[in-house]
């Protein structure tokens, strides 16, 4: 969408976030002076060198590998806050399975702590270094591992280095006339291993599942040496399956280096569509029968009435006649069906498939649709909806030129609770937002959409944001928000991620989440195989084994 | 310098009065001045967020719909036998006795009319305006549980006005039943709102869920605030009764539910200087049955309208969150586990934030309570007839009373004073008529002609007037009770440890009688006796505490003996005559009646305080022998005798010692 005049769109910041252009705040120059010198560890350096494609200390890049995406990381990367804060001492880059195995016994040797890292693309802060940590930290990064080894055609298997990008790996399949079907918002950057370590889901699971269904093998390096399976078969019973250890260990117990995936051939058909329902409720009834009728088009999403004036304001610039018709079809909405504008929820899905499958799909969709009282609006508007989903951390960026902090998150939770949970959720950021005193007469920015549905629930997914600009203490301000809508999301028996993972940022909810025993099982697992906390990234657990603090004090 | 000062000073002084004034309103004039064209004014509420739009019959047919309601139907068929249909159509039948028929026509029309009927009985319905204007901005945000005092039946009436007034959706009001066979009374309050609930409907699960649902789907949907009585009743008695939790419970479910993110709760104060049905609660306090609610008796109660029943003063307090107030103590999650689909059951820990949350509402609604003169002259007198004085010179009493009102203001008392009344004592007699009266020279206190049969009639003649002037009196207890527990304590000087014991006791004694916080009685001990520090009315050297100012305990004592002496009484009688085993157990009723006639016979002639033959107070003191263990009383109070005579006879050793001055007296 780039190069694409958006003339509406801040009229939509000014209409509805009270953003004031003389409010403009750009970045502040990046100040490397004030980046914490690294800890160096010239032994393992020295020793180290021959395995690694690059190695740098260079501050910038030391910088870009020590944050994710978080509103809080980014707003500090802005501010130039990273002064005291601990960040990777060193950043090497290995090109292959060897290499990692390599550094990893070395790391294990010299004792310094590792953070693998992709795409850089986690929003739960899995990126941060520990601040208590006095060993060498070194990143990991994985993105020079982009390898596609083979592809088989018979048993439609992909083998594929995991440092790999979401898009290189759909555009080099595609050449050869295949595809994953994973397709996260963060696409464009996030990497195959950081799907694998989050456990990513992407937006056409329904027709090619989450990346637990994706994969057929797993390669991770740990300290205690390599974990993989000796067969790459569809199922396997043998105790506990071991990928269950690796799918969302978030770095904490080793790097994974290569992945077998399932691939499909491209589809023979792709289509949009969307439809207006009246209101929220409605939808949300229409995708809860969607799934007990079990026609699952390839992606079926729902956006509730803020999501969709805010998708309205990314359109590109019309002509007269574009604009003439929009009118004809807007009278037709809210006069002569009645909806109210203020109230109507967008649902948008694509097809994907053979061309008469996608047909009986659309259209046992579209008949389900006018039983709860939607209108068809069209594909233009459905391949909108998708495009929204890719532009909003570029959206974010511009918001906080203009003072704005913004975040989204997300939640997994049974049907009979998906509505309450959303407007409960929504009050709850309303609410907490007064009370921090955000500027009055600026209206919080809270809005959801259902992005997955499953037989017994569904995934819903939050954008909020809010003026702080005048605020004395806004990463407080934003921190108090996020925990209290997490709170809600847990007491409306939401879970406490459906794909983002855990990282840091909600660790504190983990042991909630799965008991106490539960996690005791992780720390043993965290334990056994890395005894030394060399995989130190302190996600998901908390940090579980030394720092090195002990050790240099002795 | 000092002449700049002082001026500044008054100045200051006038502006706070001015702001006293702009702080409150005049209700019966509020708007415009001709009742017609009020009722006809523009009213446009704040709705609810997330309303839905819902007429009364599309409202029952969701109840009906629900699936609570649906899950104990089918769970009732396969219990009993019965066939759907006949289920569904007794639940709609429930439905349609319980259901309001909102009107807003209707609510005008009568507003107007009652509207009228206050200018004519009532001299000032003044409201705080900042309680109002905080629930109005609130009322488009979360669904709103109203719960005003329970003094009078006009209760009902001036919520529903105030919120009219000031452009507030007009609450749907749980009442009793009582009203609805009213003829078209009751047809007239369910168009204003009211659903009525039977009083008692035990285990009748049908009733039940249909109840709780009607109650919870208007908080879900926020169609209008929900109000209710926490007292369960009018309290007959001018001080709060102890809170009943199953109404709250059920207001409360759909927040630990997770169907809505947060309940706002309002307690509103209703302060009357007198209220109208005054007369009927004396009697009904004395053992003469409440006469039936019904059209021809409202009809010939008309005759209030010829009295005047002085000021109002509404207060709408500080809004309860119910969200902060649960952080830490409700985990919402635990219910979370359940399917909607499944009715939930309440926790233990849901049931004691309800409880807790209950007393909070309870102190917030005495905090905000107006006392009126008439209640400290009511205290006066009693002091007096307490000495035999059945009459007072009038610049006596104005004195003494001029000197209980300063000492109520000084502990915290908002006692109003009516500016524009030429004499005050005389008001404040007439406020207290008919049992009072003055002729200019002298107040007396009059003796009421005798009419029932259980009583002697010469105590019975007694006791109306002191049962009457004790109600007033109740008025304020709540500002004095924590001190004058204290007082009677420190007869004479006594260690902390030991005032802390006693205090503690007392309070345990007095818990149906007063509303006192749980489980914080170190808390309240520690505010109280500080308060009585500053005012310098105890001093406190070497760990021990002593009251200096003798008048000040006098006054305060004499508060709470009645209270301290009825509660002995009806324990010397149950120690001696209370049935000690199941088989001879006798119901709550008769034996309160039993002691009420024994302590009439006692006392004939000597002294009688009106908490001696005071029903209300009798009941108390036997239900706090059951929550200490000593007494059991079953769950419909028709069995009750002593479990544990051995620690009852030692407890009431121990209490006479405490309460000594009196028993030495007796």
């Amino acid at each position: 969408m780039a190069g694409v005049a958006m003339p509406y769109l801040m009229q939509w910041f000014k209409d509805e976030l009270g953003a004031r252009v003389s409010e403009y705040s750009p970045p502040q120059p990046l100040d490397l002076s004030k980046i914490p010198s690294p800890v160096r560890n010239i032994e393992f350096m020295e020793a180290a060198r021959p395995w690694c494609k690059v190695m740098t200390e260079d501050a910038e890049d030391r910088l870009m590998h020590g944050h994710g995406h978080l509103c809080e990381e980014i707003f500090m990367l802005r501010n130039n806050m990273y002064h005291d804060q601990r960040i990777p001492d060193l950043v090497v880059y290995p090109s292959s399975h060897e290499d990692v195995v390599q550094l990893v016994n070395l790391a294990v040797k010299y004792n310094v702590v590792l953070i693998p890292m992709g795409g850089g693309t986690s929003v739960s802060g899995a990126l941060m270094c520990p601040k208590e940590e006095t060993r060498t930290i070194v990143s990991l990064d994985m993105t020079e591992m982009n390898r596609i080894h083979w592809i088989d055609p018979e048993n439609l298997m992909a083998h594929i280095e995991a440092g790999i990008i979401g898009q290189d790996l759909e555009r080099r399949l595609e050449k050869e006339g295949y595809t994953t079907g994973h397709q996260p918002d963060s696409l464009e950057f996030s990497s195959l291993g950081g799907w694998v370590a989050t456990r990513a889901s992407g937006m056409k699971k329904n027709l090619y599942g989450n990346i637990e269904d994706m994969v057929v093998r797993i390669k991770m390096v740990t300290a205690k040496g390599t974990i993989e399976k000796s067969c790459q078969v569809p199922r396997i019973s043998a105790g506990p399956d071991v990928h269950e250890f690796i799918l969302g260990s978030e770095g904490t117990l080793g790097v994974i280096t290569e992945v077998t995936l399932k691939v499909k051939q491209l589809p023979e058909c792709t289509k949009y569509g969307s439809l207006i329902f009246p209101d929220f409720e409605k939808g949300i009834k229409f995708m809860q029968e969607v799934s007990r009728q079990k026609i699952y088009p390839a992606s079926i999403r729902l956006m509730d009435n803020a999501q969709l004036r805010f998708g309205l304001a990314l359109k590109p610039e019309k002509g007269l006649i574009e604009r003439f018709t929009d009118h004809i079809k807007q009278m037709y909405i809210t006069r002569l069906r009645g909806f109210n504008p203020a109230k109507i929820a967008l649902c948008t899905a694509v097809f994907e498939g053979p061309t008469d499958r996608v047909n009986k799909e659309e259209s046992d969709i579209n008949r389900i649709a006018a039983e709860f009282g939607a209108i068809p609006a069209g594909e233009a508007n459905g391949k909108n909806g998708y495009l929204l989903t890719f532009s909003i951390a570029y959206l974010r960026d511009l918001g906080m030129n203009y003072g704005f902090l913004a975040e989204s998150f997300e939640t997994s939770v049974p049907w009979d609770r998906v509505s309450d949970l959303i407007k409960n959720v929504k009050q709850r950021i309303i609410q907490v937002c007064k009370e921090q005193g955000i500027r009055d007469g600026v209206p919080p920015y809270g809005s959801a959409r259902v992005t997955q549905c499953y037989d017994t629930g569904a995934c819903c997914y939050f954008y909020f944001g809010f003026y702080a600009g005048d605020l004395p203490n806004p990463l407080e301000v934003y921190s108090i928000l996020e925990t209290s809508a997490r709170e809600e999301v847990l007491a409306n028996g939401g879970s406490v991620s459906h794909h983002h993972g855990i990282g840091k940022v909600r660790a504190q909810f983990l042991e909630d989440t799965i008991s106490k025993a539960g996690k005791q099982a992780l720390i043993a697992v965290k334990h056994g195989l890395d005894p030394q906390n060399i995989f130190g990234s302190g996600n998901l657990t908390g940090v579980v084994g030394p720092t090195g603090t002990l050790k240099s004090k002795l | 310098k000092a002449v700049v000062s002082t001026q500044s000073t008054g100045e200051e002084e006038e502006s706070e009065e001015k702001e006293e004034e702009d702080s409150v309103e005049n209700l019966l004039f509020h708007g415009h001045r001709s009742d017609l064209k009020w009722c006809m004014k523009d009213y446009r509420p704040p709705k609810y967020t997330y309303v839905r739009y819902r007429i009364p019959c599309a409202i029952r047919e969701e109840v009906l719909q629900s699936n609570r309601v649906r899950r104990v139907i089918s769970m009732l068929c396969k219990q009993t036998g019965r066939s759907q249909e006949q289920l569904d159509t007794e639940a709609s039948a429930i439905l349609e006795e319980m259901g309001h028929e909102f009107s807003m026509t209707i609510l005008r029309c009568i507003g107007g009319l009652i509207r009228k009927i206050f200018k004519q009985i009532i001299t000032e319905v003044t409201v705080h305006k900042e309680g109002i204007k905080e629930l109005r901005r609130l009322s488009s945000q979360k669904p709103l549980l109203l719960i005003p005092t329970h003094r009078s039946y006009l209760d009902f009436i001036l919520v529903t006005w105030l919120l009219y007034s000031y452009d507030i959706k007009t609450p749907v009001i749980a009442a009793g039943q009582d009203f609805m066979f009213m003829k078209g009374v009751g047809a007239l309050l369910r168009r204003c709102g009211a659903y009525f609930i039977r009083r008692s409907f035990g285990k009748d699960k049908l009733y039940w869920a249909l109840f709780t649902e009607y109650t919870q789907t208007h908080i879900i949907n926020g169609d209008a605030p929900v109000e209710f009585f926490i007292e369960g009743t009018r309290s007959r008695t001018g001080k709060s009764l102890q809170p009943k939790f199953g109404m709250l419970t059920i207001a409360l479910e759909p927040f630990f539910d997770a169907r809505v993110s947060d309940v706002a709760i309002c307690p509103i104060t209703l302060s009357y200087e007198k209220t109208v049905e005054e007369n009927l609660h004396v009697r009904e306090l004395m053992g003469i049955p409440k006469p039936k609610e019904s059209t021809t008796g409202l009809i010939k109660a008309r005759a209030i309208l010829d009295n005047n029943y002085g000021r109002i003063h509404v207060k709408a307090g500080k809004i309860l969150s119910v969200y902060d107030m649960a952080v830490g103590k409700v985990d919402r999650k635990v219910r979370a586990l359940v399917p909607r689909a499944v009715i939930p059951s309440v926790h233990p820990h849901e049931r004691s934030f309800v409880n807790e949350l209950a007393y909070k509402v309870l102190i917030e609604q005495q905090a905000n309570a107006v006392v009126f003169p008439c209640s400290a002259l009511a205290a006066v007198l009693l002091a007096h007839i307490k000495n035999k004085c059945w009459s007072v010179d009038i610049c006596k009493a104005e004195s003494e009373l001029m000197w209980v009102c300063d000492l109520l203001i000084k502990l915290g008392c908002n006692l109003i004073w009516d500016k524009k009344q030429h004499s005050q004592i005389d008001h404040v007699v007439h406020m207290l008529a008919p049992v009072v009266s003055s002729d200019g020279g002298r107040v007396y206190v009059h003796k009421s002609p005798p009419t029932t049969d259980h009583l002697s009639s010469s105590v019975f003649r007694q006791c109306n007037s002191l049962i009457s002037l004790g109600r007033r009196r109740n008025e304020f207890m709540h500002i004095v009770i924590h001190i004058a527990i204290i007082a009677k304590i420190l007869f004479h000087p006594k260690s902390r440890d030991r005032t802390l014991n006693q205090y503690s006791r007392l309070r345990d004694i007095l818990q149906y009688e007063f509303i006192f916080m749980p489980d914080s009685f170190q808390s309240d001990f520690d505010r109280n006796v500080q308060k009585l520090i500053e005012l310098k009315l105890v001093s406190f050297s070497n760990n021990v505490y002593k009251f200096i100012d003798m008048k000040v305990k006098d006054f305060l004592v004499s508060l709470i003996d009645p209270f301290l002496v009825t509660y002995m009484d009806s324990w010397q009688f149950c120690i001696s005559y209370m049935p000690r085993t199941l088989q001879h157990s006798q119901s709550l009723k008769s034996l309160c009646t039993r002691i009420q006639t024994y302590v009439s016979v006692l006392y004939c002639e000597p002294y009688l305080y009106g908490e001696s033959i005071n029903l209300n107070v009798i009941e108390n003191s036997i239900l706090v022998l059951a929550k200490l263990s000593l007494v059991s009383i079953d769950k419909g109070k028709s069995q009750v005798y002593c479990i544990d005579p051995f620690n009852f006879s030692n407890m009431i050793r121990e209490f006479a010692l405490t309460i000594r001055p009196i028993t030495a007296k007796l």
